[in-house]
């Protein structure tokens, strides 16, 4: 399926043209992202595939945040009205964690052991704004209320190893939205979280995008989780976006990749019958490698 | 006859100074050949069970028997025991010896059981192909390997001995849904050939309504529910 069959972001935030993405190897250049294109409005996107597909590399393209040997060209790379190939480090510095942000799987990857929850959140916010101290308290400890965290001061003098994987993630939410940015790239935010605890916290990242009329690259696995949540659907597999369909379409996806994600997911009533297993030889062209 | 049997088994922890229960007063019984699964949130104790039922906590109160024999609080699991009763890891990287060949972390253990090496070499290269590896797996270390392979590897080690219980830690977890599919598919293939018993530890409850003929739900160190096939298939 092409974009043209599917309903078109009425305003693009985030907005990516033929991104090529490479490692240097020797002196040769090793393909990693092919042509990849793709927009996103103030919806959910999702994007899907193995490990090693390209998801994570992509998503960190869109952040700047490519280092040698890890390279990048696009045609296009904007966030709204800001050309995002022409930014310099400092434009990127800017940029990051105020208009873009980045919510990663592990929520002890993503605070700083050494910091309370309280002074980190304060630092997040001072970076991108200049606010009197009791402003910056309260829009913190607005924040935290809103995404379910009761017990504030506590949560906001403990260390993140004394807070929860639940509790660390929505921290970690919280502060990705502190600066109110325009897209959130959220890359596997559940993933390490308890069955209930992972419906819970995307429910949260859902609604908050919803209400802030945001963009969000939601990056997962959880197939069955971004068919009930997402709009849309790219599917990727080595280094390509070889499928696009709707998140309601994804059950019923005709492109032989994409069905095989879907059916290798286990379930109460396959018991006794073997799983489906992903053709070690389909070599991501349609066809039999 | 049942391979795991338990009754009234605490096991304390040390909370800041004080003394709290991971696991409170837990009876189980699990049938001998059943895959049999433990799930609930995180420190609800089913992680706590497996290691006791692996030998690797001994800090506990109760009765606990194994294949029929008793254990002792406080001691390790007898040899034949410890042959009978294999664990899998969730982290197959961490639970592999870096510095180690595929071939020297699977020979290890049979030649520690007493087997003489063109022996035990004949047995590792029948468990990697019975895992789905092959002898150039054999010479790789394990970050030469997929997530995948690496799982593959420590189920081998797993099997390798020839168990009768095989106790199962989140062994998908740290896996693609695809890779996971080849792992549950060799589980259950290994589990029918050999008819071991599996306990099956998985937060993930698809995972354990498509592999357990029973689960038990465990909350606050108890189990509050035990679900049959027909419950399962509900889940």
């Amino acid at each position: 399926m092409t974009d043209a069959t599917l309903p078109a972001p009425r305003a693009p935030l985030l907005s990516v043209a033929d991104l090529r993405i490479h490692a240097m190897s020797h002196g040769r250049p090793i393909p990693l992202v092919h042509d990849v294109s793709f927009e996103v409005g103030a919806e959910c996107v999702a994007v899907v595939g193995e490990s090693g597909s390209g998801k994570s590399l992509t998503a960190r393209a869109m952040l700047g945040l490519l280092q040698p040997p890890l390279s990048m060209t696009a045609s296009r790379l904007r966030l709204a009205d800001t050309d995002l190939l022409r930014c310099t480090p400092a434009d990127w510095g800017r940029l990051r964690g105020a208009r873009l942000s980045l919510m990663l799987q592990d929520p002890r990857h993503s605070l700083n052991p050494v910091l309370t929850i309280g002074r980190q959140m304060e630092l997040a916010l001072g970076v991108h704004r200049r606010l009197p101290r009791g402003e910056r308290r309260e829009r913190i400890a607005t924040l935290l209320e809103a995404l379910g965290l009761t017990q504030l001061q506590r949560v906001l003098k403990a260390y993140p190893h004394q807070i929860s994987g639940g509790m660390g993630q929505r921290v970690v939410l919280a502060m990705t939205l502190l600066n109110d940015p325009q897209v959130l790239i959220a890359d596997e935010p559940t993933s390490a979280l308890d069955g209930a605890l992972r419906q819970q916290v995307l429910e949260l990242i859902l609604e908050q995008v919803r209400t802030r009329r945001m963009g969000l690259l939601l990056i997962s696995h959880d197939l069955q989780l971004i068919a009930r949540h997402a709009a849309r659907v790219l599917v990727m597999y080595h280094g390509r976006i070889v499928d696009r369909c709707t998140a309601d379409q994804l059950p019923h996806a005709s492109h032989p990749y994409t069905h095989a994600l879907w059916a290798c997911r286990p379930s109460g009533r396959g018991y006794g019958t073997p799983l489906p297993v992903l053709d070690p030889g389909w070599n991501g062209q349609g066809g039999p490698a | 006859m049942n391979a795991v049997s338990v009754r009234s088994l605490t096991v304390p922890f040390a909370d800041a100074g004080r003394r709290r229960e991971v696991i409170q007063g837990l009876d189980l019984e699990i049938p001998a050949g059943e895959i049999h699964g433990l799930m609930g949130p995180s420190g609800s104790g089913k992680s706590t069970l497996l290691r006791v039922l692996a030998g690797l906590n001994t800090s506990w109160q109760g009765e606990v028997r194994l294949l029929e024999e008793p254990l002792s609080p406080g001691r390790e699991l007898a040899p034949a025991l410890r042959r009978a009763v294999q664990m899998v890891f969730q982290d197959p990287f961490a639970s592999l010896h870096p510095r180690h060949t595929v071939e020297r972390i699977l020979i290890e253990p049979l030649l520690i059981d007493g087997l003489d090496r063109p022996q035990a070499q004949a047995r590792v290269e029948a468990a990697l192909l019975e895992v789905g590896l092959d002898a150039r797996h054999a010479r790789r270390h394990p970050h030469q390997l997929s997530g995948g392979q690496r799982q593959r590897v420590a189920i081998a080690r797993a099997v390798l001995r020839q168990p009768r219980l095989l106790l199962l830690d989140e062994p998908t977890s740290a896996l693609d849904p695809s890779v996971q599919a080849g792992i549950l598919n060799l589980l259950n293939h290994l589990q029918a050939t050999r008819a071991m018993t599996l306990v099956l530890v998985s937060h993930d409850t698809d995972v354990i309504a498509y592999m357990c003929q029973r689960a038990s739900l465990l909350h606050d160190g108890r189990i509050e529910r035990t679900l049959d096939r027909a419950q399962l298939n509900d889940l």
